[in-house]
């Protein structure tokens, strides 16, 4: 059993902030992905997991036991972890076999070396990477590399994962087939995996809870799809696929964001002051005049052909623009006025 | 809620920290503490400024110190007009043979300039110098006329710059190297002739490293103390070093001492931060990377003519010296020429066999410089460690306190330490425990900076990775660590060994009959006039340290870059 609990973790560098009260539940065998801009902490609150850094304030348990808190620290090497690094860190002294091999030895020591040997062959042979057992890393390929990091971890089997933005190096076509070998050997050995990136997209298909964080905080805790159709910041609904924000003030159940009056169809208003998220692919286009619900006439400022979509820039007038992504039928000309409608289901109130 | 099995952040690695900052500090402070402290005393301990008015109006202590000042000067402007035309010879044409010249430039950087000068007695003492010999027979000059004289203000300065200008070729080698062709290209692409692109693009790229350089040429001659010493003292003048060890024999004036080596300290941190200001700026020169290696220009015609000017400048250092150290070493006689007849193992069996001297220097030599080379090389690793792992709080203040030695010339160490280790509570003079606090010291900052630069290269996951696989600190830096810095190791020790060789500014004053070393031995019997033997010495001396310096090139250079990336190096 290995669930981690991240609980109220606080860690500052100087002045800098980097741990602000995080606060985290992870089940046995989930697969959370820590999702944030470049400088929020991701690594940060990996390595504190890892037992690289202690915590100034709060508590790290792990199966029900305290591994990390303020006075005191356990080092990594006996929290039986095993980390993927976003250097790869793989010890170019060693051959890839020698790499794998280096972990369980340490670990097995009263094993048999006929034991360590046949585990570093199931796991060569999983990651297919037999052919290459007696190169240097200074000899394979960033995919291939990227492959022993994997195996290197994984064939000691840790009772947690942890893995720093390990598809960064890696290019377009890889980086997806790496997404889901990585998913699949989860699935297989079902070891708590926490995954730190900044690509949303390899947090959307990989993880089973994304974790959004911001300066040191967590934004939102939730599943691929709350995240993305239920943000609950400004934020959130800004990180993960991009969107509208109209600011403005709440007033008898509708939005005055400038000249425009929103009602919202999702979410809940803060008293007061209020932002409405809408995204782009939810907002309708009309060379007409559009009547009823937040039914709204702007000006194209820009337009920008995307292949299988249009992505338009709009002028609302009183400085404030929308962006909206249409089907290919619409076309627009630049300054062209438009009908704009932004369907009330779609629009969601963000309390933060 | 279990309580954690702990250990408590603040582990072994801060008690290291303590004590090494300490021993940093002590090697420093207290050497340069006594040294201001005896400047401005007097015999009775009074405090007085005599010394100093003494320093400003004696014209004993004047004139050497303009001496000084000429011939650093002058070396130093020599040292950059020949090694300007060198390094873009060797750096950008394909003028033949540039790995030999690269060689013979380095076999100048290792040779002791004290050897070099010995040499030059050798080719061009005033009566018996061989080349002084040659011009008599081919021009039919007279008996005791000659054509040069070794012995001479312009001599001095000659023979040190044949050993300081590969500081500035060093220099401007490497920043002629890192200009892309493209930076170049770009210039020509605008309509900039070739003159043009010279003048205004590639002059002030490298400009910051030319001056860098001649100011380390110009402090090496300012502060060295063997060539002054061989060339300058039997013509009865003096430079400041050799002064400063003129008041060291009997009766010793301390404290004037004290106060005459204070100038070259403050001129050689002013000149270090001077340095430090030109190359800081350089940095806009690998702005933009090694996009394109540097175009090679093609000589055609001149190709064999630019070779002879290397060659020609190449004989004043190494070719001439190091043929009159080998003839000296083998002829019966200093005036024999080179004949089978002449040929002789008389001074070889004299250094081996017959002059007590030797086995107790050779003994002490490598003592110190094994114990040296070994301290030097553990303490610059432990501060590397400490400070590039950021282990301990005030790390930053540790690779300060080991490269501050770099600021202290060796003479002037020598008179700092030998005021502070010759009285009560540390009595270390006469043993060879003085010698080794001075090479530990005057070393420092070569063997730290070679460590730093490799732990740079070497990524912190690289040690993390096998501590979350179950490895312990010590583990891992057993393991992972000092497997991938082997080869820094090596070569940190093998540079701090040759450095303990070749020094002798310090080592002249904290000698005694007992502690003898092979430099000062040297000193001594050219003291005696005996050449044969020295020769046979200086040759030994270069033999191991060229051995030192090709097995380190040897060295297996493992096959990656640090971070797991890339191709093999080789
Ligand atoms: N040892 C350190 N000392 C001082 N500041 C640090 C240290 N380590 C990290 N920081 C700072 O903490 C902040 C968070 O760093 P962290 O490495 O956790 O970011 P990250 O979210 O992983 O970013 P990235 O996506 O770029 O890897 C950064 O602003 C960084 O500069
Ligand atoms: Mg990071």
């Amino acid at each position: 059993m290995a669930t981690v609990e991240l609980q109220g973790v606080r860690k500052a560098y100087g002045a800098l902030t980097v741990a602000d009260g995080i606060d985290l539940s992870i089940g046995h065998g989930e697969l959370v992905c820590l999702l944030g801009p470049s400088g929020c902490g991701k690594t940060t609150a990996l390595r504190l997991i890892a037992g690289f850094i202690a915590p100034d304030a709060g508590a790290i348990v792990v199966g029900g036991r305290t591994l990390s808190d303020a006075r005191a620290t356990l080092p990594p090497e006996r929290r039986n972890m095993s980390m993927i690094f976003q250097s790869y860190a793989l010890w170019p002294h060693m051959t890839v076999a020698e790499n794998i091999a280096y972990g369980l030895r340490l670990r097995l020591r009263r094993q048999p070396a006929a034991e360590v040997a046949a585990k570093v062959a199931r796991i060569l042979a999983v990651t297919q990477l037999e052919a290459l057992r007696a190169r240097y890393p200074g000899e394979l390929s960033g995919g291939q590399q990227q492959r022993v990091a994997l195996a290197r971890a994984l064939v000691v089997e840790p009772e947690t994962l942890l893995l720093d933005e390990p598809l960064s190096n890696l290019d377009t076509n890889l980086r997806e087939e790496m997404r889901f070998e990585i998913r699949r050997l989860h699935d297989a050995f079902r070891y708590t995996t926490v995954y730190v990136t900044h690509d949303q997209l390899e947090a959307m298909t990989t993880a089973d809870r994304i974790v959004v964080m911001n300066t040191g905080r967590i934004e939102q805790v939730g599943s691929p799809e709350d995240v993305y159709l239920r943000p609950q910041s400004e934020f959130v609904a800004r990180f993960i696929g991009g969107t509208n924000i109209l600011h403005g003030t709440v007033d008898g159940g509708v939005a005055r964001c400038g000249p425009m009056t929103v009602a919202w169809g999702q979410g809940a208003a803060a008293a007061g002051q209020t932002a409405i998220s809408v995204r782009p692919h939810e907002v309708e286009l009309s060379t007409d005049p559009a009547e009823g619900e937040n039914a709204f006439s702007g000006t194209v400022m820009r337009h920008t052909y995307l292949g299988a979509q249009r992505d338009y820039l709009l002028d609302m007038g009183g400085d404030i623009t929308l962006r909206a992504v249409t089907p290919l039928d619409t076309v627009l000309p630049v300054g062209a006025a438009v009908g704009v409608r932004l369907p009330r289901r779609h629009c969601r109130a963000l309390p933060r | 809620m279990s309580n954690p099995a702990t250990i408590r952040r603040p582990d072994i690695s801060l008690l290291l920290f303590g004590l090494i900052a300490l021993g940093l500090c002590v090697l420093v402070v207290l050497p340069l503490g006594w040294l201001g402290w005896f400047s401005v005393t007097n015999d009775q301990g009074g405090l007085t400024l005599a010394n100093f008015r003494q320093l400003a109006t004696d014209p004993a202590l004047l004139k050497p110190m303009r001496v000084t000042l000429v011939i650093a000067v002058a070396s130093a402007a020599g040292a950059a007009l020949v090694a300007i035309p060198l390094a873009w010879l060797v750096a950008r044409t394909d003028v033949p043979f540039r790995g030999a010249i690269r060689a013979l430039v380095t076999a100048s950087f290792v040779t002791p300039p004290f050897l070099g000068a010995i040499a030059w007695e050798l080719l061009a003492a005033p009566n018996s110098g061989i080349l002084n010999q040659w011009a008599r027979w081919l021009f039919g000059m007279g008996e005791y006329d000659y054509l040069f004289d070794i012995y001479t203000v312009t001599g001095v300065a000659f023979c040190i710059g044949c050993y300081t200008f590969p500081y500035v070729f060093t220099l401007l080698a490497n920043a002629l190297e890192n200009i892309p062709a493209d930076i170049e290209d770009a210039s020509n692409i605008l309509g900039g002739g070739a003159w043009q692109t010279a003048r205004r693009i590639t002059l002030p790229l490298i400009l910051p490293a030319i001056l860098a350089g001649t100011l380390v040429a110009f402090l090496q001659a300012l502060t060295l103390f063997g060539t002054p010493a061989i060339l300058a003292l039997p013509s009865g003048f003096h430079t400041l070093t050799t002064k400063i060890w003129s008041l060291f024999q009997y009766p010793p004036q301390t404290h004037l001492a004290a106060a005459a080596a204070l100038p070259l300290l403050g001129v050689t941190l002013l000149v270090l931060q001077l340095q430090r200001w030109l190359l800081g700026r350089r940095s806009y020169v690998v702005v933009g990377g090694k996009n394109s290696p540097p175009r090679l220009i093609r000589l055609k015609l001149w190709r064999w003519p630019a070779f002879a000017l290397c060659l020609l400048i190449m004989l004043n250092p190494v070719i001439l010296p190091y043929a009159a150290l080998l003839k000296a070493a083998v002829v019966r006689n200093l005036a024999d020429p080179l004949a089978w007849s002449t040929l002789s193992w008389k001074h070889l069996h004299f250094v081996l066999w017959e002059f007590s001297g030797t086995r107790l220097a050779m003994t002490n030599t490598l003592v110190l410089g094994v114990v040296s080379a070994t301290v030097v090389t553990a303490v610059a690793l432990v501060v590397g460690y400490l400070a590039s792992r950021r282990l301990v709080p005030g790390h930053q203040m540790l690779p300060v306190l080991a490269m501050a030695p770099i600021a202290v010339p060796g003479i002037v160490m020598g008179v700092g330490l030998f005021l502070v280790y010759t009285r009560p509570p540390f009595v270390l003079y006469g043993t060879l425990w003085i010698l080794i606090v001075a090479f530990v010291t005057l070393e420092m900052p070569a063997g730290f900076q070679q460590v730093q630069a490799a732990l740079r290269g070497l990524h912190v996951e690289l040690e993390e990775a096998s501590r979350i696989f179950g490895a312990t600190r010590l583990q891992a830096l057993w393991q992972i660590t000092a497997p991938l810095l082997r080869t820094t190791i090596i070569a940190t020790w093998s540079i701090v060994f040759i450095g303990v060789m070749r020094e002798l500014s310090a080592t002249i004053l904290l000698t005694t009959s007992e502690t003898k070393v092979i430099s000062v031995v040297i000193y001594d019997l050219n003291e005696g006039g005996d050449l044969g033997a020295i020769s046979v010495m200086g040759l030994a001396l270069l033999l191991v340290t060229f051995a030192i310096i090709l097995a380190v090139n040897r060295l297996p250079i493992l096959g990656y870059r640090a971070g797991g990336r890339g191709r093999p190096a080789i």
